[in-house]
């Protein structure tokens, strides 16, 4: 690099634009990025950030990039993610991150029900952000979870022994087993309530998932 | 074949059936049709640099028997509680992205720009994976960021995340 620069040094003013032209072409996106500001407050001005390979990758590419890359990630990991610095902060508040979140985390029907509830009680639908509209379907999907009185009509009315598990599925179904070797598949409505759709009778039921 | 000319100038051979994994290239190979000159006239690839180029080229060769995922296809990966599945990398393709993080951007970048659905969502994967089961903490000592907000953003950020919060 000595001998280059040494060479670069002896070049007309014109050549070294030229050189330098040649140069930036064989930089790549993140390396231009990261060149630019030294370029505009002058040389050695972060000279610091370009020694080492680490870097703010959220920060750096496009937004759309950056949601692509959020959205894979569950909603908790989201809101830590909008603890680590300004920047990030203002990605995980885009709204077209949450509309992506409701759309590849949530089911229509439970986002059509929380639009609804929330379009009834504050108003105007048309500007309902969408963080709004994931929090309220969390909220409501952890109260169904926690309950008592509607695992209260799920157990007279269906088991005949206490509720061992429940596990919400998508579109507003929830599935419980019990220890009365019974499991019931429910639809739940936006009042709360459960209507049952049908029900297995098994061995024994230790712990609930599904498959597909 | 079909040659590539990367950023800096340095030209790329590929067979044509490889790199229409790029629907950018394939829709341009299209448009241009089954003419010879087109295996003659290098296409120009300004926002890829060489060694990225041949990491884009490796990807397509490697996975150049896979069914093509258009962009209609992405609701195929949600699983049973409608979230999208970001563990399941297989072997090959997390060796694939074993890379420094400026390649793994510039990988993210080019797969974007060439418009190859797979190789966009593996290297958005991977990334999502460096960020999950963090700390905020740890999130910045792995991206290497520095902390910016004031006491009282902080508290404006704990209000805004109320929400999560078990009540």
């Amino acid at each position: 690099m000595e001998a280059f620069l040494h060479e670069f040094d002896r070049l007309s003013s014109e050549d070294r634009i030229a050189c330098m032209r040649q140069l930036a072409r064989r930089l790549t996106y993140i390396e231009r990025r990261r060149l630019l500001p030294s370029l505009q407050q002058g040389p050695l001005a972060d000279e610091a950030p370009m020694t080492t390979w680490r870097l703010d990758a959220l920060g750096l590419l496009p937004v759309e990039l950056a949601v692509t890359i959020l959205e894979y990630l569950p909603w908790r990991e989201l809101l830590r993610c909008r603890r680590v610095c300004r920047r990030w902060r203002q990605i995980t508040q885009l709204d077209a991150l949450w509309k992506r979140m409701c759309q590849r985390h949530l089911s229509t029907g439970s986002v059509r029900t929380a639009k609804h509830w929330l379009a009834e009680h504050h108003g105007s639908s048309t500007n309902l952000p969408w963080e709004t509209v994931f929090a309220w379907v969390v909220a409501r999907e952890r109260n169904w979870q926690k309950n008592r009185p509607a695992r209260h009509y799920v157990n007279t009315a269906v088991h005949q022994s206490r509720v061992q598990k429940v596990r919400l599925l998508p579109r507003d179904r929830m599935l419980t087993g019990s220890y009365d070797r019974s499991l019931a598949l429910w639809q739940l409505d936006m009042h709360g309530s459960a209507n049952m759709l049908c029900k297995l009778e098994c061995e024994s039921v230790s712990a609930l998932d599904v498959m597909d | 074949m079909v040659k590539l000319t990367s950023s800096e100038g340095t030209e790329f051979d590929v067979e044509r059936s490889v790199i229409e994994r790029s629907l950018l290239i394939k829709n341009l190979l299209d448009d241009v049709g089954e003419s010879d000159t087109c295996a003659y006239t290098p296409i120009p690839l300004p926002n890829v640099s060489g060694p990225i180029l041949a990491k884009v080229i490796e990807y397509c060769e490697h996975h150049r028997n896979d069914p093509v995922v258009g962009h209609g296809d992405a609701d195929a990966e949600l699983d049973a509680s409608g979230a999208r599945v970001s563990d399941e990398i297989d072997e090959w393709d997390m060796e694939f992205c074993k890379v420094d993080q400026g390649t793994l951007f510039e990988m993210i970048l080019a797969a974007n720009y060439l418009d190859i659905r797979s190789m966009l969502d593996l290297t958005c994967k991977t990334v999502a994976n460096m960020i999950k089961n963090k700390t905020p903490e740890e999130i910045r000592k792995t991206f290497n960021i520095t902390n910016d907000f004031s006491p009282e953003e902080e508290e404006q950020v704990q209000r805004e995340n109320a929400w999560c919060e078990d009540r």
